[in-house]
């Protein structure tokens, strides 16, 4: 706990770097023109899987 | 399907060919009948207390029956038993599916997971009736619970991240990333707010390691991320998978729904203390938990958006498919509590809404309208896949299903807004003396009409769950209504 | 192909790690401060452990789910503190494991009903609430003056709390049991009992000889909120 208090303006000041920076490269990444055919077949996933190989009528 | 088929790459890869295991799915229909084994189970209780709060007599006069401790077995059998046997069947179901393969761990680890989280359940309930609690909101059970409940967990997520691992599919679905994030955090949450000490190893009794304003804080920051990642993440992960199923259509975005993902976990966690506006809480901790409440409704109303707009253009089927209409209902209440959730975090708000029904109307429109109408949209649609039957008994009965159910959660939250709002304009009103006009008991009077209302809404909610209950027994029993004057809604056969 | 599988799994453990990062951080930066007690606790006189007997009747109050209705928090707000008192201070709850500041109020709130109503008001109300304020929704608690307390191991529950940080001194954890039935005992040498844990309300609650949960709960209900001596805090003292 001790440790945890002293770091605490060190953390707090890193936070804030670490959430704006992470979350814009998030963002841009996903958002990069080039990847967009990819998210699309992404997004297709659940649809897939039409039947159960573990059924019985298939 | 084969217009779609061409736009899939994966389409026309035979799944024959792949070594791929039957997929476990004895434990998740074990979970589907738990799912709905709890969740009449958690409505009834709360008509009861509803009731109770309307009729006191109702309290029986016994140690078991008071309103203090059945309020506790409502919530966790709606929360924990309803929703999480929703959610954990469903992840099961889905992260099989969607990563083409068989739970890690196999057979014995999914029926370790289902008795282990029945055992959890009831070993919370028949507590709470004795009155072994722990007092904190929706972490009630006491310190012998939640250890057995944290080696469930951490089971569950091992066979959950090593289904992940041992995937076909190269790529993670963002479903299983909702899931994921679900059962992450509700391990930290779970193990950081019981952190307690026992009087006494053979004893039920133990005392938290926080005191006060920590404890407090601790409470609600594990409080309120119980509604961000149960509530909200784990269900998101349902939707992210049903919807597209229900509709035969790919989510409308998915790099929408990755931006969702993120900024949901980023913003959610930081949003609890706005449950102590006003407090001996100092204000900073306070205000930061309102600021970033307001900015959450950005990516929770991305979500919704995700969700409806992936109709567009099929919109017809929810005339067709009242299945579909339990769905997308859900993902319109998800936006209306959303909006309306970071407006009662505003401290000016929040000062007359705390302490009154608002809250709790607030939390039904969440866990009635989002919750219950998400699961039972799934159950529509995991039923008759699971017991492998070519529909539902009776596509009618889950339209009559759903309209009672929203008239039962129209009733519900308008009573509680009306109630809500009077209660705390009653504890702020003065006279022209200048005195404080009403006695406290006077604003529990003025409450009675609307306690009357409210557990009418809970009834017919009620009814509407029984309604499904008979509809998915004939439903797995085989059999079929003579509905002829209806479209057809048989499930698309297999294009291989 | 190896090397496929490779990616794979450092993708999910990658989104994992993420994933508990991210939800970790908020909850640090926002509770580890608080436990600099210094700045957050205010600086008053008069707060002291429970004593034995109101510690019986605060995990009575637990129990029985009195939280669930009513609240032990008043805002600074003009209606609130002319209806319930001075606003609730942080150090009024240092020493509660776990706090009781609750979410609704179905009912008043609790805060500091200490002294409000008399004992034979509590015990009366207790019993039937509906005998003493008709129009009232509360639950009957009738049966609490049918149970005696078992105070054989109210030591260790002091024991427990000093593990978690309450000062209970060994004075106090030697003597538990002996002021636990001093308290409800109305012909009893009681000057320990307040040396140790002063304005604690003393006497035989119900009328019954032996120590009842009702006798428990209502010495826990007349100390509520009158601990803090308000009259020798400086301005400054309350400040967080």
């Amino acid at each position: 706990m001790t440790t945890l208090l002293e770091s605490y303006p060190w953390l707090r000041s890193l936070w804030t770097v670490w959430f704006f920076t992470l979350f814009v490269g998030l963002i841009v990444w996903t958002m990069w023109p080039s990847r967009r055919d990819l998210w699309t077949k992404r997004g297709e996933i659940p649809l897939l899987d039409p039947h159960n190989p573990a059924a019985k009528d298939n | 399907m084969s217009a779609l088929a061409a736009s899939q790459p994966y389409a026309n890869r035979p799944y024959a060919d792949h070594k791929v295991e039957p997929y476990i799915e004895s434990v998740v229909r074990a979970f589907v009948i738990a799912t709905i084994f709890w969740g009449v189970a958690a409505f009834a209780a709360g008509v009861y207390i509803a009731l109770q709060l309307a009729f006191p007599v109702l309290n029986l006069g016994l140690e078991w029956t008071t309103f203090g401790r059945l309020r506790p077995l409502h919530t966790s059998a709606a929360i924990f038993a309803f929703g999480g046997n929703a959610l954990l069947g469903s992840s099961i179901y889905i992260v099989q599916r969607t990563c083409r393969a068989r739970l890690f761990g196999g057979e014995p680890v999914g029926w370790f997971l289902f008795f282990g989280y029945q055992l959890f359940i009831v070993l919370a309930a028949t507590g709470y009736l004795f009155g072994i609690t722990q007092s904190k909101e929706y972490a009630e059970p006491e310190w012998y619970v939640d250890l057995w409940l944290t080696l469930v967990w951490v089971v569950y997520l091992v066979a959950y991240t090593g289904t992940l691992l041992r995937r076909e599919e190269p790529h993670i679905y963002v479903a299983n990333w909702f899931y994921l994030s679900f059962i992450i955090t509700v391990a930290m949450l779970h193990i950081v707010n019981n952190l307690a000490i026992p009087v006494s190893l053979v004893g039920t009794k133990s005392y938290s390691l926080f005191a006060g304003v920590q404890d407090a804080l601790t409470q609600w920051w594990y409080g309120h991320n119980a509604v961000g990642f149960f509530l909200t993440a784990g269900f998101l992960g349902m939707m992210y998978y049903f919807i597209p199923k229900q509709a035969e259509r790919p989510i409308y975005s998915y790099r929408l729904s990755i931006v969702h993902f993120w900024s949901l976990i980023f913003l959610y966690i930081w949003a609890g203390p706005h449950h102590l506006h006003y407090t001996a809480l100092p204000d900073w901790a306070s205000t930061l938990g309102m600021v970033f409440s307001v900015m959450l409704w950005m990516p929770s109303w991305g979500g919704m958006i995700n969700g409806l707009m992936t109709l567009s253009g099929a919109w017809d089927k929810l005339r067709t498919d009242p299945a579909l209409r339990f769905s997308v209902t859900a993902v319109a209440f998800y936006g209306m509590s959303t909006f309306e959730g970071p407006v009662m975090s505003i401290r000016q708000v929040n000062a007359l809404s705390h302490y009154t029904d608002w809250t709790i109307g607030h939390v039904h429109s969440g866990a009635l309208g989002w919750n219950a109408f998400i699961t039972f949209g799934m159950l529509y649609y995991i039923v008759p896949v699971l017991w492998n039957r070519q529909r539902l008994y009776s596509i009618k009965l889950v339209s009559v299903h759903f309209w009672v159910a929203t008239i039962g959660i129209l009733l519900y939250i308008t009573a509680m807004w009306v109630s809500g709002i009077m209660q705390g304009l009653m504890w702020r009103a003065y006279d022209h003396l200048g005195f404080l006009q009403y006695s406290f008991i006077e604003t529990v009077e003025a409450m009675h009409p609307f306690y009357v209302i409210r557990a009418l809404g809970g009834v017919l909610f009620l009814t509407g769950a029984l309604i499904m209950v008979y509809n998915l027994w004939r439903t797995a029993r085989g059999d079929l209504r003579n509905e002829d004057s209806l479209p057809t809604l048989a499930r698309p056969q297999p294009a291989v | 192909m190896f090397i496929k599988h490779a990616t794979i799994e450092r993708n999910t453990i990658l989104l994992a790690v993420l994933t508990l990062v991210t939800v970790a951080i908020g909850g640090l930066v926002e509770i580890v401060p608080l436990f600099t007690i210094e700045t957050t606790i205010e600086r008053v006189q008069g707060m002291r452990p429970y004593s034995p007997l109101e510690l019986a009747g605060r995990n009575i109050y637990i129990r029985e789910g009195c939280y669930l209705c009513h609240s032990q928090q008043i805002r600074p707000l003009r209606d609130e503190v002319e209806r319930y008192g001075h606003y609730s201070l942080a150090a009024e709850s240092m020493y509660d494991h776990p706090f009781q500041w609750g979410s609704k109020r179905t009912g008043p709130d609790l805060a500091r009903v200490g002294g409000k109503y008399s004992n034979e008001w509590h015990v009366a109300h207790l019993v039937d609430p509906r005998a003493v304020v008709p129009q009232s929704i509360m639950p009957p608690y009738a049966f609490l003056a049918q149970k005696p307390v078992d105070p054989s191991d109210i030591a260790d529950h002091l024991k427990a709390l000093r593990l978690v940080g309450v000062p209970y001194s060994d004075e106090m954890i030697a003597s538990a049991k002996a002021d636990f039935t001093a308290q409800a005992e109305p012909d009893a040498d009681t000057d320990g009992v307040l040396a140790r844990y002063p304005k604690a309300a003393l006497g035989d609650f119900d009328g019954n000889p032996r120590v009842t949960e009702m006798d428990a709960l209502v010495a826990y209900l007349q100390m509520l909120g009158r601990l803090v001596e308000f009259d020798r805090t400086q301005p400054g003292g309350l400040r967080q």
